[in-house]
């Protein structure tokens, strides 16, 4: 069984030996006329003004955080998946184990439905600004 | 238009000799770790995803018995790769790309596990060896779309392609790259070889998602009039490997035309798709197929 993981591992390390491979065999023969220029980021001709390194809005942190949340559940529901049929014709467990999973998936979707409607799956979240009543208090 | 010659044959080994003899650049500003290990993990898990992929009886390097699990999992390490460029890079343009990528990727991975759901619930299996051998009945074309449950398997069928198109960065999903907005998008810094590997991915990997449909959806293998053949005939896994290729080729080529068609996606508009509409549908077609094999496997 472990056998085949290093059949994997075999393959993973010879994709990244094939990069390798071919930029060795490529400074055999490409050019190497490097000019300060050259190096410098690529801004459509406009000289650069300061690095990319620097703050920006990531937008969908909060589509990230849910994606984690799906993704964990995903992690269950292909066990789930893979022995519900098994699970069904089991005497005594029957439309149980079905249930359970719909019961599982159906908090999720609660979830996605609330995030949905706060408005936190759109890419520029609409802002909406709060009523003066509130304010006054 | 000028191609190769041989019918545009030999364009391609002209390109690749093109591609190696042009210089290797190494922005002055970039990460040179995180820039020269981008090309090489985006390849390597490339070529992972080949290790686990069913061709023929007997022709397979690696049967996990957690097949498609680690499928999607190794799929994952190309959008790494693809931030990891992104942000070694230091450029502006670049970063952009990779933070769309990264929203991309995530948006769409939950349609494509959930899309895979249905036929792990029909064949009850995580390996792809096995959900092809149950596929074999009915003279070769006993294939999930033609089963009792074809209703979700043709719907799941095409949300999985969809869903893999967008993680493939493929147009009209091609947001990271998108060279009329972006320049290059993450490789706008790579030149010459690195920049090849991107591309030799991309399209390792659209062959490798077509070859999961296939396995799981369109029989792999198996092809009408295989039971002709004699039991443990020497034609078998020749035949089948062809056969297998053939489904595959002919699902990637589906993905070029697409390219070809369609105009390239706002980028609130992928993020709209994915989250509003295809993962609803997944959900449902999840417990359609889920209710249906349940009550198929009731004694």
């Amino acid at each position: 069984m472990y056998f085949e993981y290093a059949n994997v591992l075999v393959f993973f390390l010879a994709g990244m030996g094939l990069t390798a491979a071919g930029l060795l065999l490529g400074s055999l023969i490409r050019p190497k006329r490097t000019t300060d220029e050259g190096l410098e980021s690529y801004e459509c001709g406009e000289e650069a003004i300061g690095e990319a390194w620097f703050r920006f809005d990531i937008r969908f942190y909060t589509i990230a955080l849910v994606y984690m949340v799906f993704a964990v559940e995903i992690a269950f529901l292909f066990p789930w998946a893979r022995v519900l049929k098994e699970a069904v014709a089991t005497e005594g467990l029957g439309g149980a184990a079905l249930l359970e999973g719909l019961l599982f998936t159906g908090i999720l979707v609660l979830g996605l439905a609330w995030v949905w409607a706060k408005g936190d799956l759109d890419w520029v979240r609409s802002w909406k600004p709060s009523p003066p009543e509130e304010e006054s208090k | 238009m000028r191609t190769g010659g041989w019918h545009g044959w030999s364009q391609t080994l002209a390109d690749a000799i093109k591609l190696l003899t042009k210089e290797d650049i190494l922005p002055s500003g970039a990460d040179p770790v995180l820039f020269r290990l981008a090309p090489a993990l985006v390849m390597g898990s490339a070529l992972a995803m080949f290790a686990v992929l069913p061709f023929a009886p007997g022709i397979q390097f690696a049967d996990l018995d957690l097949g498609i699990y680690f499928l999607l999992a190794i799929a994952s390490l190309t959008t790494i790769g693809v931030i990891m460029a992104g942000w070694g890079s230091n450029n502006k343009w670049s970063l952009y790309g990779a933070m769309r990528g990264a929203a991309q990727a995530a948006s769409y991975e939950i349609p494509l596990a959930l899309s895979l759901i249905p036929p792990i619930l029909h064949f009850g299996t995580f390996s792809l060896l096995n959900a092809t051998e149950q596929q074999s009945g009915w003279g070769g074309m006993g294939w999930y779309v033609f089963s009792d449950a074809f209703w979700v398997a043709i719907p799941s069928f095409f949300l999985f392609l969809t869903a893999s198109l967008a993680e493939n960065r493929r147009a009209p999903f091609d947001l990271p790259e998108s060279e009329s907005e972006l320049v290059a998008g993450f490789h706008t810094e790579y030149s010459g070889l690195r920049f090849a590997f991107f591309f030799l991915e991309e399209y390792a990997a659209m062959f490798a998602t077509s070859a999961v449909a296939t396995a799981y959806w369109l029989g792999g293998w198996n092809f009408p009039g295989m039971t002709l053949l004699a039991e443990g005939s020497a034609w078998l896994p020749w035949l089948g490997a062809l056969a297998f290729l053939l489904k595959a080729m002919f699902l990637v080529c589906v993905m070029i035309w697409v390219r070809w068609t369609l105009p390239r996606l706002r980028i609130d508009q992928v993020m709209t798709l994915g989250w509003k509409y295809l993962t609803p549908l997944a959900l449902g077609l999840m417990v359609a197929a889920a209710g249906w094999e349940a009550w198929r496997a009731m004694p």
